[in-house]
C-alpha cells in the first residue's frame, strides 16, 4: 500500500533486494491495478540520496531553519535525549506543554499511535492537521446530512453515474487518483460538469467548464436546488422514505420530536396523508412532504416544504450575480441534473478553504438527495464509512480545544483547531507550549501564515520530528528521527479506503531497510520503553484503546506481547486475528475484502431505510439536528442553518480583477503534498507552467505582466507576500490567480526540488465558525512586478 | 497499440512507468548525477500539453510521443550496421551491441521517438516493453495508465478488441504521408470548446 493519502494498493518488483518496479496490484479494489505518476516513481523515493540517514542531533537552537549543526547519533543516543527531555517535564509538571502535531501520513495511518503516545505521557495535545487544514469542514457538511463525509468514506459512483457536477476539486490532477481512476476510465459515459475559477485537468475532460467566483459555490448549488424544486424534478419517494424531508417543524423552527429509540436516534413527527394525523415516520403510510398541519396547539410545516419556501429566492438570476453564472446555464444544468438519474454533485476530498465550506457541501448533499442520489445511487457509502464512528471529542485541557472555543468554532470539542498551538508557543495562551514532536508534518510551509509558524518553533524548547526527508520544517528540529520508507517495512492493518467494499489492507517490507532508520511504531515505542516500565504499559493499553478494541486491557497485553516476539508485523497478526482475517493470505496478497461492493451497498440502504445512519436521527437529514444544536446554542447564522441557506464567504465581493484578485490553489497530478516535492522524477515530470502563479491573459496584459516575469503576491489583509513566476494564461477569470501549492521548499537540504509558490505565505490564521477549517482559500491579493 | 487522447488526463503515469521499467539504471545514475541531468534525461514516452482557445472557450489537449513501430520504419532502412530491425512480429528494436551511435535513425524517425542514449552509450527507444509481452503482461505504460487510454493488443488477429477499434475507423494515425504506416493508432479529442 503506498504512503499516499490514496492508499493504493500496490506490488513491489523486487531483484536481488533490490526494488525493480512497482505496480499496481491487480487485486486491488482500492486503485483497480493503476498507479499514477507517483507510485510509479515511488522505488526512486527508498533509493534517493537526500533521505535522512541516521539520526540526528543539535544542540544549538539558534541553528534552527538551517540543516547545519548536527552530528549524526546512535538510535540510543537519540531516543535517550528525548525519553530524558519528557522526563525532565514530567518531574516538573510540565507535561502538558508537549505538542504532538501529525501530518498527512499519521493522520492517515497512524493516529491512534500519536494519541496513545500523548495519553500515555500525560499531554492532551495531539493532533492531525489535516482534520482543519484538508477535510473536516468538508467532511462535516456531508455527515450534517449522512453521518458521514470523509474522503475515505463517501465516494462517488463513477461506475454508473449519468450527470456529475464537480465543485471545488479535480480528480484528474490531484491526489485522489483513486477516485480519478474510476471517473476516468467511464469518460464519455457521464455528463461533466466542473465548476472552477481554473480551467484544470478535470476541466479539460468536462462537458461543460463554469469559471465560477471563487467562494461562490454554495449559491450555484442553492440555485439547482431552486430549480430542481420549482421544475418538479425531485424524488419524493426517496424524500418520502429515505429522509426526514417529511419531518414537521412547528413555525417557532423547532422539529416535532417523539423521543429517542434504543440506539439513541431521535424520532419525529410526520403528517401521514393516508391517516390524517402525525405519527412517527417509520409509522406513517404517505408522509406528507408539503402543506401546513396543526398538531395539537402548534402549526407545522414538513421539512420539504420549509425547503422549498427557503430556496425560493435563490433563483438562477439571483445566482448568476453572485456566481457570474449565467442564469440561463445554471437552469439548464438544473434541468439537466434533475432529469438524468443517477446524477450526483460529486463527493469532493479537500476543502477548509471558505468560511461557507460547511454550509456549501451541505448544499450539495441535499440536491443529491433531491433527486435519490445519495447512498442509493450517486454518493455511496464506502467500507470505511459503512463501520464509522463520530470523531472523538479531545480533552477539554487540550490547546486546540481551548483556542477553538475562544474562536467561538461550533465543533472545537473536536480539536481539529491545530491552528490554536500558535498563541500556545508565542504567548503561552492558553498555556505555554514548550515542546512540539513533528510526525511528518511540513507547517512550515503548509500551516496557515506559514512565516508565524518558521519564528514559533524558533522559540520552542526542544523540537523533535520524525520524517523521511529533510523537508523545510524538518530543518526546525533539535533531534531528527528518521523513518522507514513504506517499501522497507511491515505495518499495521487498515481499513480499506476508497472502495465500495468492506476490506483490510497492510504493508508488507519488499526490501530491507537501506539505512539507520525505524518504523515510526518502533520510535515511540522506544521513547515510551526508556520513560519506565509503568508507562510502557499503560502505552499499550492506550494503544488498544485508540486502535477502537473493545477490551483494551486485554488487546493491550496481545499487542504488547506480540510485538515484543515479532516486531509490528506481530501487532499486524493479533489485529488479523481479532477480526478472522487469513494472516497467511493477508501477508502474501496484501489485502483482503471482506464484503463486496453489491452487498455493502444493500446494507446502506436497508441502514438508511431502517434510520440507522451516523446522523442523530439516523436517516439522510433535510434538516440537520446537529446544526439545529448549534443554532440553539449560539443563535442563528446563515452558515449553520439547520435546512440550508446562503452563507458568504469572507472574500465575497473584495476583488475587483484589475488590482485585486482571489487566490485558488489547487495540485498537479505529479505531486502528493509537499512530501514528493524531492522525488526526483516527478520534480522534472512536473510541467514548468504548473509551478507558476496563473493570471488571466488579458489582465495580465493590462498590468504589462508577460510569462516567466517574476511578480509579487501580497495579501489585501495582512500585507504578507510572496514571490512568483506569472504565467499568463486563458484557462483562469479576470479576477482569480491560481497557484499550486505543492511547491517553493526552502530547504537546503533537499537537491531535487524547483521552484514553486509557498503559497500560505499568504493565508491568515483563521477558523470557520462551524469546523474550525483554516479557511485556506480566504485571501485577495494585489499583484506587482517583483 | 491505440492511444485514447480523450481519456488522457496528462497524468504522466505512463512516462513514469515506463521510466522504472525501461531506463531505471539510466535513471539511478541520473540522480547521482543531480538535478540538470534529470532534466536533460530523455525519455521513450511523453506527453505534450496544448492549450487552445481565448477564455472562456479554452481547451487543453494533450498528445502522446512514443515510437510508432512503423510497418515501413524509415529508422531500419538508414541503419548502417543492422543494429536498428523490425521483429516478426512488427516490434522495431535495436541491436545496442550493433549500434554505432552515427544517428541517422534519429534524422530519419519522423516522430522523433529515438534519442542517443549516453549512459548504454546507443541509440534508445520504446520497445513496447518486448521483455512484459514474452510473459503475457502488457507494455509498463499500458498497465498503469489510470484512465485506461492506453490500449495494446494483436493487430494480426481480426478478433483482438484492438482490431476492432482501429477497423472501426474511430482511430488515425500521425503524418501518414510518410507512408510509413505507425502501428500506434490515436483517438483524437474531440473539440468542446
Amino acid at each position: 500500500m503506498h504512503d499516499c493519502p490514496a492508499a493504493c494498493q500496490l506490488l513491489a518488483r523486487v531483484r536481488d533486494g533490490k526494488i525493480e518496479k512497482i505496480e499496481g496490484n491487480p487485486k486491488g479494489p482500492t486503485n483497480l491495478g493503476k498507479i499514477c505518476a507517483r507510485g510509479q516513481s515511488a522505488l526512486f523515493r527508498t533509493y534517493n540520496p537526500d533521505r535522512l540517514k541516521k539520526p540526528l542531533i543539535r544542540n544549538d537552537p539558534g541553528q534552527r531553519g538551517s540543516f547545519a549543526g548536527f552530528t549524526e547519533a546512535s538510535w540510543d543516543q537519540a531516543l535517550d535525549a528525548v525519553a530524558s527531555h519528557l522526563k525532565k517535564l514530567i518531574s516538573e509538571g510540565r507535561i502538558k506543554e508537549v505538542a504532538m502535531i501529525g501530518g498527512w501520513a499519521v493522520c492517515a495511518f497512524h493516529e491512534p499511535l500519536l494519541k496513545a503516545f500523548a495519553e500515555t505521557i500525560g499531554t492532551p495535545n495531539a493532533i492531525g492537521i489535516p482534520g482543519g487544514a484538508c477535510y473536516f469542514p468538508k467532511a462535516f457538511g456531508w455527515s450534517t446530512a449522512i453521518g458521514v463525509g470523509a474522503h475515505s468514506q463517501i465516494l462517488t459512483d463513477y461506475e454508473n453515474i449519468k450527470y456529475l457536477v464537480v465543485i471545488r476539486r479535480n480528480f484528474f490532477g490531484s491526489i485522489s487518483v483513486v477516485h480519478g481512476t474510476r471517473a476516468g476510465q467511464k469518460i464519455g459515459n457521464y455528463k461533466l460538469v466542473v465548476v472552477d475559477p481554473r480551467f484544470s485537468e478535470t476541466a479539460a475532460k468536462a462537458d461543460l467548464w463554469l469559471p465560477i467566483r471563487p467562494g461562490t459555490d454554495l449559491a450555484f448549488l442553492l440555485a439547482l436546488i431552486n430549480v430542481v424544486i420549482s421544475e418538479g424534478l425531485y424524488d419524493t419517494d426517496f424524500l418520502r422514505k429515505f429522509t426526514n424531508a417529511p419531518m414537521l417543524v412547528a413555525d417557532d423552527g423547532s422539529p416535532l420530536t417523539a423521543g429517542t429509540d434504543a440506539a439513541g436516534k431521535i424520532k419525529y413527527l410526520v403528517w401521514d396523508l393516508a391517516q390524517n394525523k402525525a405519527v412517527k415516520h417509520e409509522e406513517a403510510i404517505l408522509p406528507a412532504l408539503e402543506g401546513e398541519f396543526t398538531v395539537g396547539d402548534k402549526k407545522a410545516k414538513p421539512v420539504f416544504q420549509l425547503l422549498k419556501e427557503k430556496v425560493a429566492d435563490y433563483t438562477p438570476e439571483w445566482a448568476e450575480k453572485i456566481t457570474g453564472i449565467p442564469a440561463a446555464t445554471i437552469k439548464q444544468v438544473g434541468i439537466e441534473f434533475g432529469k438524468t438519474r443517477p446524477a450526483a454533485v460529486d463527493t469532493g476530498w479537500h476543502d477548509p478553504k471558505y468560511k461557507n465550506s460547511v454550509m456549501t457541501w451541505r448544499a450539495a448533499a441535499i440536491l443529491n438527495a433531491l433527486v435519490g442520489g445519495l447512498i442509493k445511487d450517486g454518493i455511496t457509502i464506502t467500507g470505511v464509512g459503512s463501520t464509522a464512528t463520530p470523531p472523538s471529542d479531545v480533552k477539554e485541557e487540550s490547546v486546540m480545544r481551548m483556542w477553538g472555543t475562544k474562536q467561538g468554532v461550533a465543533m472545537a470539542s473536536k480539536g481539529f483547531t491545530f491552528q490554536g498551538f500558535l498563541d500556545a508557543i508565542e504567548k503561552g495562551d492558553p498555556y505555554k507550549i514548550s515542546t512540539v514532536f513533528l510526525f511528518s508534518t511540513n507547517l512550515v510551509m503548509t500551516g496557515p501564515d506559514s512565516t508565524r509558524w518558521k519564528n514559533a518553533f524558533k522559540k520552542l524548547e526542544k523540537v523533535i520530528a520524525l520524517d523521511i526527508y529533510p523537508i523545510d520544517t524538518v530543518l526546525y528540529a533539535d533531534i531528527i528521527l528518521p523513518e522507514h520508507t513504506f517499501l522497507e517495512k511491515d505495518d499495521l492493518l487498515f481499513g480499506m479506503t476508497y472502495a465500495p467494499v468492506v476490506g483490510f489492507h497492510t504493508r508488507v517490507a519488499a526490501v530491507q531497510p537501506l539505512y539507520d532508520t525505524r518504523h515510526i511504531i518502533d520510535i515511540v515505542v522506544g521513547i515510551v520503553k526508556r520513560l519506565g516500565e509503568d508507562y510502557y504499559n499503560k502505552f499499550w493499553v492506550n494503544y488498544a484503546k485508540e486502535l477502537r478494541a473493545a477490551d483494551p486491557q486485554a488487546m493491550g497485553a496481545k499487542l504488547k506481547d506480540a510485538y515484543e516476539k515479532e516486531g509490528v508485523r506481530g501487532m499486524r497478526k493479533v489485529q488479523a486475528s481479532a477480526r478472522n482475517l487469513d494472516v497467511a493470505k493477508l501477508e502474501s496478497e496484501g489485502l483482503i475484502v471482506v464484503k463486496d461492493a453489491v452487498t455493502l451497498r444493500k446494507e446502506m440502504i436497508q441502514k438508511t431505510l431502517n434510520g440507522q445512519l451516523l446522523t442523530p436521527s439516523g436517516r439522510i437529514e433535510i434538516f440537520s439536528f446537529a446544526l439545529n444544536n448549534i443554532k440553539a446554542k449560539k443563535g442563528y447564522q446563515p452558515y449553520w442553518d439547520p435546512i440550508v441557506a446562503w452563507a458568504e464567504p469572507e472574500v465575497y465581493g473584495k476583488a475587483d480583477g484589475k488590482t485585486t484578485f482571489y487566490v485558488v490553489y489547487g495540485r498537479v497530478p505529479t505531486m502528493t503534498h509537499t512530501a514528493t516535492a524531492d522525488e526526483p522524477f516527478l520534480s522534472v515530470l512536473t510541467p514548468e507552467f504548473k509551478r507558476m502563479a496563473w493570471i488571466n491573459r488579458s489582465v495580465a496584459e493590462s498590468l504589462g505582466i508577460k510569462k516567466g516575469d517574476k511578480i509579487k503576491l501580497i495579501s489585501v489583509e495582512t500585507g504578507a507576500s510572496v514571490e512568483a513566476v506569472a504565467f499568463p494564461t486563458d484557462l483562469i477569470r479576470e479576477d482569480t490567480i491560481w497557484v499550486s501549492s505543492d511547491f517553493g521548499h526552502k530547504s537546503e537540504a533537499l537537491h531535487f526540488t524547483k521552484f514553486g509558490v509557498p503559497y500560505h505565505t499568504l493565508t491568515g490564521v483563521k477558523a470557520d465558525p462551524v469546523a474550525g477549517g483554516i479557511m485556506s482559500q480566504e485571501v485577495v491579493v494585489r499583484v506587482e512586478k517583483a | 497499440m491505440v492511444i485514447d487522447l480523450n481519456k488522457c488526463v496528462g497524468c504522466g503515469a505512463c512516462v513514469m512507468a515506463c521510466i522504472a521499467e525501461n531506463r531505471r539504471e539510466q535513471a539511478f545514475k541520473a540522480i547521482a548525477e543531480g538535478l540538470p541531468a534529470l532534466e536533460n534525461f530523455k525519455k521513450r514516452t511523453y506527453v505534450n500539453t496544448y492549450i487552445v482557445g481565448t477564455y472562456p472557450n479554452v481547451a487543453v489537449y494533450y498528445t502522446h510521443m512514443i515510437c510508432q513501430h512503423c510497418e515501413n520504419p524509415p529508422c531500419v532502412s538508414v541503419c548502417p550496421t543492422g543494429a536498428s530491425f523490425k521483429t516478426k512480429d512488427g516490434i522495431v528494436l535495436v541491436d545496442k551491441t550493433k549500434c554505432i551511435g552515427c544517428e541517422y535513425c534519429v534524422q530519419a524517425c519522423p516522430y522523433g521517438a529515438r534519442f542517443w542514449d549516453p549512459y548504454l552509450r546507443s541509440i534508445d527507444k520504446c520497445t513496447f516493453c518486448e521483455h512484459r509481452l514474452e510473459k503475457g503482461m502488457d507494455p509498463a505504460c499500458v498497465t498503469t495508465c489510470p484512465t485506461g487510454a492506453r490500449l495494446f493488443g494483436d493487430l494480426d488477429d481480426p478478433n483482438s478488441a484492438i482490431s476492432k477499434l482501429v477497423n472501426s475507423g474511430a482511430t488515425t494515425v500521425f503524418k501518414k504521408e510518410e507512408g510509413t504506416k505507425p502501428k500506434v493508432f490515436y483517438i483524437l479529442p474531440m473539440r468542446k470548446r
